[in-house]
């Protein structure tokens, strides 16, 4: 589905992946971890089109297409969605509005019509209750004034709508609480399925105690060091980021 | 030029339809302005005594007053004996109904989008059509009259309500009170009156169109509202004029009266030509509107949209006399390439426990500049008086200016003020994040807008909140969910 | 005779007159004032703040030999720091200190400096604008005879704090000061000033500040305004920041019948400024505050404070206006201003203005108008402490938010007890 071969990247003249290559099969979870300025939200960013970043070296393809040529909607379009680390504020833009356009870009996109509204109030009606959210924040504004919790349990609602191919997400599990972790994580695994993949960028291993990677990556310094099973996860949070460091250093 | 940039402009460069002339006959009076003039307009209007009187001292007082220059606007000085200060499309005699009205002139409404027959009427809409200086046609007079509303020309109601006329014209905007004001006073022309007598609700949405036709003519409009205790009405007006390399003048009046418990609602759509992308042409627009909560409990809300003219002086305001009234001014002010928009508004603050909401919306963008002017003066003895002011601006690329010139003036130590306000461009996070959900960077670029001025949007009646955001591009929110 | 007359009387008196380059500066702003007068409220710049007792009273330039203080000076923040003390416009050496200044700095009074003109005072005078001036400003330049002259060698830090002193005790005085500092690159200074006088006197003071902070360089800066209650104060601070330069100043203006704070900045990339001050108005006080900041260069962040309280038959005025330059991207401009208005003659008249010429900015004011929490005064009140006294506690709270946040402690509790003083239901005298 998604291949990274040898991907350098840099931000103005900040050098920030140093070649990574990566192989991710539909139906796949892959976790990336990795300390503070390891590169992992850039790789997020790259690979979702965001500005700002210059590709140097190395490609990413994704089902069989040159990623790196498209624009950020036509990727979305393509099945990309990113869950955003920071989820930005647009007043006046209602949630369901945003829903709505996007989905129906999507599908034009597929050659599909546009979604009936009434399915599609359903639809959406049905998501948001499984994601403990009150009816009423549809016509919020987009994030306006949400809480921290509220914001990353918008991303999954956008994710349960949009049904994108690969998901990417992007340190979800900080500022969350244990239970507003376990909403979003259950909503995460509700759509896990053999079509679909997953990127899980983290910090803490915490998150992947609700959702299981089948495999974990290790990024440090702009490149994967260590990839394994779910077990390098623990291994990781008993040893610290220290264990990684001084075995590169070696 | 990033991609979204691109988009952008393609938003704001949107063609101008209703940029045509029709071709007809006009009765137009030579350029220049004297008191002969003045006399020519009353008599083809055919006006009783008082109205050239009164006419003829608000020319006296303008030829003592100067053109204020105090607006952050750069414009060409106006020479205003080369305007024709009337014109209309030439009629034997005046039409008995709608099927005597020149084809030409149904037609052009029509192209429009103002229906004037009223089998394809708007729902629930009655249109006041005012083409250069005369209205060619009222639709549902009668029923309105059923209802006891008065809805009908200046011209008419000054030969049918003479009484009503003397009571209120000049009694909210005097023609002393400034040089558009005088001159609109001296040489109006027509425009709509409204009267909504005690205790009735209008039974529909009233609305006056606009239309600039004839070519180095001004347009002196004069409108009058009143409301009468608890009545209610919601008032609609709408602007275009034809593309002209030349500029042209167009200067109104808009008094409103709100007595006990009276609400009206005024929302305009302004659309007059705005020019090229160079500035060549488009509508001076120099308008003083002005409504008076004289009574206890009054409500007056003032709603505009703002994307014409190549110049904008605007400041509808509302003097809240009555105890308890309301003012209100929400806006949204567009410009564009060489457009100049310095438009705003004036809470007076005099009775008691009166309250005022101020909501600015500005964008700009190419060479244009926008600028919010208000004024919020609350005097000794308005206890408890109240305003909230709100005033933003977005940025559309480099060369366009934004800027905002609140005064505030507080003499009463009971009353709480809430000033803020904002300028920044649109957010490339924004863009990013709604790119990302699928969305191209036009309907992103759209979307955020149109977010940006929905406090101001979700004030109008329907049918204009539709024409609004088909002005700006933006495809309708509302009809989601 | 009219004012103007009656000042182009002491035009010619003026010290300095015969060197040509102080000529160059005078002459234009002499012509306008000779010209225009002082400004009225038709003109938008003095829209709030008539002039007409300012005009009405003659003021007279006093002889220096009267200017020694009636009392000796004892102001605690005078001590650990340079102190320069002008008495009624003149330099007063025996009261002033300026023992143990390093060579580094140039630190003199104009007077003295003028004896011996050499590089540095024409330095300080270089790059004046004379083709137009802010009104008073005229009047100012057409009459200046004393000051204060600091130049700062490059990356030198004057960590001891030079206070300056202004002290009117003569009556009908006229005071006319003009300063010049620069701050050399990497350099910083500390300046604080305070206007003090005798409430029987009345007297006018006009001072300007031109202050160059060039690259990378620092100056902080406290001005406290208590002049006496029948005084008149004009002061104009012209603040050049250059890439990098930071200023940070708290102007508080708590005295005098009338006094309008200019405060002007030109920001060039990467500057800071920030602003802070208090508005006292009460009797029947006008005091007026007006700045203007131009962000010129790009990344330029400033921002302005203030707090108003006008109270019995007191007037406030603020005007703060952020002008954004084409190309002045990444600007970041905020603005703040709270006001209470405590007396039914009171008033609070507010102009806070954008003029925005770039997209890529961020800039944004808010402005209050409101009264004590009526809560607040109740919990006070519950837990048993009068109402007067409640008002006081909560106004003077009001205040001190911003008084807590001068640098150095002495002349924290200088403005702290100048406030006090000053506020309604003064005799309380609570500690916050």
């Amino acid at each position: 589905m998604l291949s990274i071969q040898h991907l350098e990247a840099r931000a103005g003249e900040q050098a920030i992946l140093n070649g990574i290559s990566l192989e991710i099969k539909p139906g796949e979870v892959h976790a990336i971890m990795g300390p503070n300025g390891s590169g992992k939200s850039t790789l997020s960013n790259i690979l979702a089109g965001r500005e700002g970043y210059e590709v140097t070296h190395g490609s990413v393809t994704y089902e069989g297409k040159d990623l790196l040529v498209m624009k950020p909607e036509e990727r979305a379009r393509e099945g990309i969605f990113l869950a955003f680390q920071y989820p930005v504020e647009i007043p006046g833009v209602s949630n369901i509005y945003l829903l709505k356009a996007a989905l129906n870009a999507i599908r034009k996109h597929h050659g599909q019509t546009e979604v009936d509204a009434m399915d599609f109030l359903q639809l959406v009606k049905s998501k948001i209750k499984s994601l403990n959210l009150d009816e009423q924040f549809l016509y919020r504004g987009v994030n306006e004034g949400f809480s921290g919790g509220e914001k990353k349990r918008n991303e999954i609602l956008q994710m349960a709508i949009l049904e994108p191919r690969l998901c990417i997400l992007d340190e979800t599990d900080s500022g969350l609480d244990i239970d507003a972790l376990k909403i979003v994580a259950d909503g995460v695994n509700a759509l896990r399925s053999p079509t679909r993949s997953f990127i899980m960028v983290t910090h803490y291993q915490r998150l992947l105690s609700y959702i299981k990677p089948d495999v974990v990556h290790v990024l440090a310094q702009g490149r994967i060091v260590k990839s394994g099973g779910p077990e390098l996860a623990l291994e990781l949070e008993a040893r610290g980021y220290g264990w990684i460091d001084a075995s590169l250093n070696h | 030029m990033s991609a979204s940039q691109e988009q952008i402009d393609n938003l704001i460069h949107k063609e101008y339809k209703p940029g045509f002339v029709t071709d007809l006959e006009a009765d137009t009076l030579p350029p220049g302005l004297n008191e002969e003039v003045i006399r020519a307009i009353s008599q083809r209007k055919n006006e009783p005594p008082f109205m050239l009187a009164w006419r003829l001292k608000a020319y006296e007082q303008w030829l003592t007053m100067s053109e204020p220059d105090w607006a952050y606007l750069d414009y060409q000085a106006i020479d205003y004996n080369s305007i024709s200060y009337y014109s209309a499309p030439k009629v034997k005699e005046a039409p008995k109904s709608l099927d005597e009205v020149d084809p030409k002139l149904i037609e052009t409404y029509k192209k429009l989008g103002i229906p004037l027959h009223e089998q394809e009427r708007l729902a629930g809409v009655a249109v006041d059509a005012v083409f250069d200086s005369v209205s060619v046609a009222t639709t549902f007079k009668h029923k309105l009259k059923e209802a006891g509303v008065i809805f009908c020309s200046f011209s008419e109601a000054v030969h049918t309500h003479p009484e009503l006329i003397q009571q209120y014209l000049g009694s909210v905007v005097p023609p002393s009170d400034n040089f558009f004001a005088a001159l609109n006073a001296a040489v109006f022309s027509d425009g709509s009156f409204v009267f909504i007598p005690k205790g009735v609700r209008c039974p529909m949405e009233l609305s006056t169109y606009f239309r600039i036709n004839a070519a180095n003519t001004g347009q002196f409009e004069r409108t009058l509202i009143i409301a009468e205790d608890y009545s209610h009405v919601s008032y609609l007006e709408g602007c275009t004029a034809p593309m002209r390399d030349e500029n042209q003048l167009h200067a109104a009046v808009v008094e409103l009266i709100a007595l006990d418990h009276a609400e009206i609602k005024y929302s305009t759509v302004q659309n007059w030509y705005s020019g090229d992308e160079e500035g060549r042409g488009g509508i001076f627009n120099f308008v003083t509107k002005r409504g008076d909560c004289r009574g206890r409990h009054a409500k007056i809300s003032w709603t505009q949209v703002e994307t014409g003219s190549a110049i904008t002086w605007k400041y509808p305001s509302c003097i809240l006399r009555g105890d308890h009234s309301i003012g209100e001014f929400y806006s949204v002010a567009v410009s564009n390439h060489r457009q100049q928009a310095d438009t705003g508004t004036k809470m007076i603050h005099i009775g008691k426990n009166t309250k005022s909401t101020i909501i600015s919306k500005g964008i700009s963008a190419g060479r244009a500049e926008n600028t919010y002017r208000g004024q919020v003066k609350i005097l000794p003895g308005a206890l408890n008086a109240r305003n909230y002011t709100q005033c933003d601006s977005l940025l559309i690329g480099p060369k366009c200016g934004a800027h905002t010139f609140p005064y505030i003036e507080i003499k009463e130590p009971t009353a709480r003020l809430e000033h803020e306000a904002t300028t920044a461009k649109i957010s490339e996070d924004q863009l990013f994040f709604c790119q990302q959900r699928g969305l191209s960077a036009e309907d992103a670029v759209s979307m955020i807008v149109n977010g940006f001025c929905k406090q101001v949007f979700k004030e109008l009646p329907m049918e204009f909140a539709v024409e609004a955001q088909a002005l700006l591009g933006i495809s309708l929110e509302g009809s989601v969910g | 005779m009219d004012s103007v007359e009656h000042y182009q009387a002491f035009f010619k008196t003026v010290e300095g007159t015969p060197l040509p380059w102080l000529e160059t500066l005078r002459a234009p702003s002499r012509e306008r004032f000779i010209a225009h007068g002082f400004p009225d409220t038709r003109e938008e710049a003095w829209r709030y703040t008539p002039l007409r007792s300012l005009e009405r009273a003659r003021f007279t330039p006093s002889k220096e030999v009267h200017a020694i203080p009636s009392e000796p000076l004892d102001l605690d923040l005078m001590r650990d720091a340079y102190q320069v003390v002008f008495v009624d416009g003149h330099f007063s050496e025996a009261a002033s200190c300026l023992e143990g200044l390093p060579k580094e700095v140039y630190l003199k009074p104009l007077s003295l400096a003028l004896k011996a003109p050499g590089e540095h005072l024409a330095g300080l005078f270089e790059n004046t604008e004379t083709a137009s001036c802010h009104r008073l400003e005229d009047f100012n330049r057409a009459l200046f005879s004393e000051g204060l002259c600091l130049d700062i060698q490059p990356n030198y830090h004057l960590e001891k704090p030079i206070v300056v002193l202004h002290l009117a005790q003569q009556a009908h005085g006229l005071n006319t000061l003009q300063h010049r500092l620069r701050i050399a690159p990497g350099a910083h200074a500390h300046l604080i000033e305070v206007f003090i006088g005798h409430d029987d006197s009345p007297s006018l003071t006009t001072s300007m500040t031109y202050a160059e902070v060039a690259e990378n360089s620092s100056l902080r800066h406290v001005k406290l305004q208590r002049e006496g209650k029948a005084s008149h104060h004009y002061s104009g601070l012209r603040l050049q920041l250059k890439r990098s330069g930071r200023y940070r100043g708290h102007l508080s203006s708590l005295g005098a019948l009338w006094s309008r704070t200019e405060i002007h900045a030109q920001l060039g990339s990467s500057a800071e400024c920030e602003l802070e001050g208090l508005l006292l108005a009460s009797g029947r006080q006008h005091q007026d505050v007006e700045t203007r900041l131009d962000h010129c260069g790009t990344e330029a962040l400033s921002r302005q404070t203030f707090r108003g309280i006008a109270h019995e038959r007191g007037r406030g005025v603020f005007t703060g206006r952020i002008v954004v330059a084409p190309g002045a991207d990444k600007t970041d401009a905020g603005m703040s201003l709270r006001n209470l208005l405590l007396s039914s003659e009171a008033e609070i008249d507010a102009r806070p203005q954008l003029e925005i010429h770039a997209d890529d900015v961020k800039c944004s004011h808010g402005v209050t108008v409101g009264q004590l929490d009526e809560e607040a005064v109740f919990t006070l009140q519950s837990r048993g402490i009068s109402e007067a006294e409640a008002r006081h506690m909560l106004t003077f709270a009001f205040a001190n938010e911003l008084i807590e946040r001068i640098d150095p402690a002495s002349a924290r509790a200088s403005i702290r007890d100048a406030l006090k003083a000053s506020l309604p239901g003064s005799d309380f005298g609570s500690e916050p």
